[in-house]
């Protein structure tokens, strides 16, 4: 019985989260995502919610605390400490992925312009996050 | 020397004896006449005349010689008979004779008296030439003060016409001399002229320079009699040394108002404008700035949109548009569009990013050609491109941006390729002595100019400056893709490396892309511009 994969996604932009879960809906298995408009928002549905997804996705931009700080918070805390967190944003620049490491993101993702590249791109990380396990 | 006179010889003989015994020279005359010849052509210490000699007598004699001004001081013994007249004794003194002896002439007396009377000649000599030689020291001394005078007359008159106030001063310090300027400042001349009371230090001073008699130079404010105003002079007083003795302080107020004032306009001036360019450097650095800033928030969030309307567009395409051809057909235009547009902003972005400054560091231009042919390999080899390149020097410069420039150029000699030629292109290098791009070759050389040429399409070299204008295209875009940004930025990277660029081409030729570099930078941060 596979257990389906638990993702929560912090992203302010609506049209961002509709093109994330289209991008899932094309993956293999089985996925419940939880979208979150900001990251207050997301550490709300956490801790509050005791949600415990498998994945994270922190969008950097985002109003009132950004990705950044919402992972900095989010690896505060014992329980949450050990979910894979990946930052996703539209930036490329190295001083934000090197950023983005430092405070403990496992990878980067650059949004891709196409919905196929984002679903090889997930394809790759999941199957990387697996065989890690 | 003596001139004894006597008609008789013996008489001669005898007192010639007497007197060479005891150390007189002797001259003789046997008569009047004779002696006084030889009076004439000499001096005598002393005459001893016979008075009765037949021709002349003593007496005569005596007269003439009195008449004669050169001998007329010579002193004259008379020898006379011992029965002479008193008459004739008196003739004998007050003819200028000054003894008497008798005779037969006792020789003691005579000698006493020869000696006697030797001595007082020699003594009214001695004392001729004294009084003759005051007499020329005096005459110097005359002439040295006339002299004197006549230089201070001088230096007075060049004072007077001096256009600066001049005066002189003693050695004990007192004014000594002033010219006419002076009492414009001063009504009397031992008073100098008012000095403002900021200045006033300078009294003091100048008694340390005297005292110590050194040269005294300062700038005044002293007071016009005529309108109450300060003006600014400058105040010179020079020791006039004689034998390292000062003999006297010559002093100048020499006008510089006019200077000072229009120094401190000019100073004033200066300063407005310093500050004025500091607040416009100032404000010029905030709006590069700002431009900057703009420049990168622009694209970025113009890119935010863009990728949206890429993905929707590529989404509506591949998953919706199956049956419906036209409509696939308007979208992949649609999505051309867009991925020109996201080209164009990342252009501008380049271009806005060069803006800001770098440092530069040596460069090994063979590598940054490397770089750049490896990233160009799938496009070298669809084209069936050849590139040569010969060896590139090492420069001072900023890696990232040099790469760029080539980049530019190697991809649009890929581009610009004729449709059924390969395109060839060749990449050379020289050193040469001058930023030009005629400048003849030289190992010495501190620049290099490098050429990038191939055998493409060319253009006309009329429009030679489009060409490195932003956005010009010469070409259809529709033929040749690019967004006409790629030699306007390396011109601008070429220009911030304080290089130059250039191109020359003819329409289906090919074209030469020549820059010149300088391989040495002497400022390490470039050089920023709006």
């Amino acid at each position: 019985m596979n257990v389906p994969i638990r993702c929560l996604i912090a992203e302010d932009d609506v049209d961002d989260q509709e093109i994330f879960s289209i991008a899932v809906s094309e993956l293999e298995g089985q996925y419940d995502c939880t979208y979150a408009l900001n990251g207050i928002e997301a550490l709300e549905r956490l801790t509050q919610d005791s949600l415990l997804p498998h994945y994270i996705f922190l969008d950097l931009n985002m109003p009132r605390m950004n990705g950044i700080q919402c992972l900095a918070e989010i690896k505060k805390q014992d329980r949450l400490s050990e979910i894979p967190v990946v930052i996703y944003s539209t930036s490329s620049g190295q001083s934000f992925i090197d950023d983005a490491l430092r405070h403990g993101a496992v990878t980067f993702i650059t949004k891709p312009s196409r919905i196929s590249d984002l679903v090889t791109i997930l394809n790759e990380f999941f199957t990387a996050q697996i065989n890690k396990k | 020397m003596i001139l004894i006179v006597d008609d008789r010889p013996e008489n001669i003989f005898s007192l010639k004896t007497l007197l060479e015994l005891h150390g007189f020279r002797i001259d003789t005359a046997e008569s009047g006449e004779e002696a006084l010849k030889k009076v004439l052509n000499q001096s005598y210490a002393l005459i001893i005349l016979d008075v009765q000699m037949p021709g002349m007598d003593g007496f005569e004699v005596a007269d003439a010689i009195l008449g004669f001004s050169k001998a007329k001081d010579t002193p004259i013994i008379f020898l006379s008979a011992a029965n002479t007249e008193k008459h004739f004794i008196t003739q004998g003194y007050t003819s200028g004779g000054m003894d008497y002896v008798t005779k037969p002439v006792d020789p003691d007396i005579l000698l006493f008296k020869v000696k006697t009377f030797y001595k007082l000649s020699e003594q009214r000599r001695e004392l001729m030439r004294v009084q003759n030689s005051l007499r020329s020291e005096i005459e110097n001394r005359k002439k040295t003060q006339e002299q004197l005078d006549s230089r201070i007359e001088e230096l007075h008159s060049v004072l007077e016409s001096l256009p600066q106030i001049a005066f002189t001063i003693a050695p004990d310090g007192e004014v000594e001399y002033v010219n006419e300027l002076w009492y414009k400042y001063s009504n009397k001349l031992s008073v100098f002229p008012e000095t403002h009371p900021d200045d006033s230090a300078s009294g003091l001073e100048w008694q340390t320079h005297f005292n110590e008699g050194i040269e005294f130079i300062r700038e005044v404010r002293i007071k016009e009699l005529a309108t109450a105003q300060y003006r600014y002079y400058l105040l010179r007083i020079i020791p006039v040394k004689q034998n390292n003795q000062i003999m006297k302080w010559v002093g100048t107020y020499t006008d510089i108002h006019q200077h000072k004032v229009v120094n401190e306009t000019l100073e004033q001036k200066v300063k407005e404008r310093t500050k004025e360019l500091i607040t416009k450097n100032v404000e010029l650095e905030n709006r590069n700035h700002e431009l900057q800033q703009f420049a990168w928030v622009a694209s970025h969030d113009l890119k935010e949109p863009l990728r949206k309307i890429q993905t929707f567009s590529h989404l509506l395409r591949d998953k919706h548009m199956g049956g419906l051809p036209d409509a696939k057909s308007y979208l992949d235009r649609t999505i051309k569009s867009s991925e020109r547009m996201s080209d164009l902003i990342n252009a501008l972005l380049d271009y806005s990013r060069l803006s800001v400054s770098s440092f530069f560091e040596k460069t090994n231009l063979n590598t940054v050609l490397n770089e750049i042919l490896s990233d160009l390999e799938v496009t070298i080899s669809e084209k069936h491109a050849i590139i040569n390149a010969s060896e590139m020097p090492v420069v001072d410069g900023v890696h990232s941006q040099l790469r760029q420039v080539f980049q530019n150029l190697i991809s649009n000699s890929l581009k610009f390729s004729r449709p059924d030629v390969f395109p060839h292109i060749n990449i050379t290098s020289e050193l040469v002595s001058e930023k030009s791009f005629t400048s003849p070759v030289s190992s010495l050389g501190e620049y290099c100019r490098i050429v990038v040429s191939d055998n493409g399409i060319g253009f006309d070299e009329k429009y030679l400056d489009k060409v490195f204008t932003i956005f010009q295209r010469l070409n259809d875009r529709r033929l040749y893709e690019g967004t006409g940004i790629g030699l306007a930025i390396a011109k601008k990277i070429i220009e911030k490396h304080n290089g130059i660029i250039t191109a020359k081409s003819k329409e289906n030729e090919g074209a030469s892309f020549i820059l010149v570099l300088p391989l040495h930078q002497t400022v390490l941060e470039q050089h920023n511009e709006i």
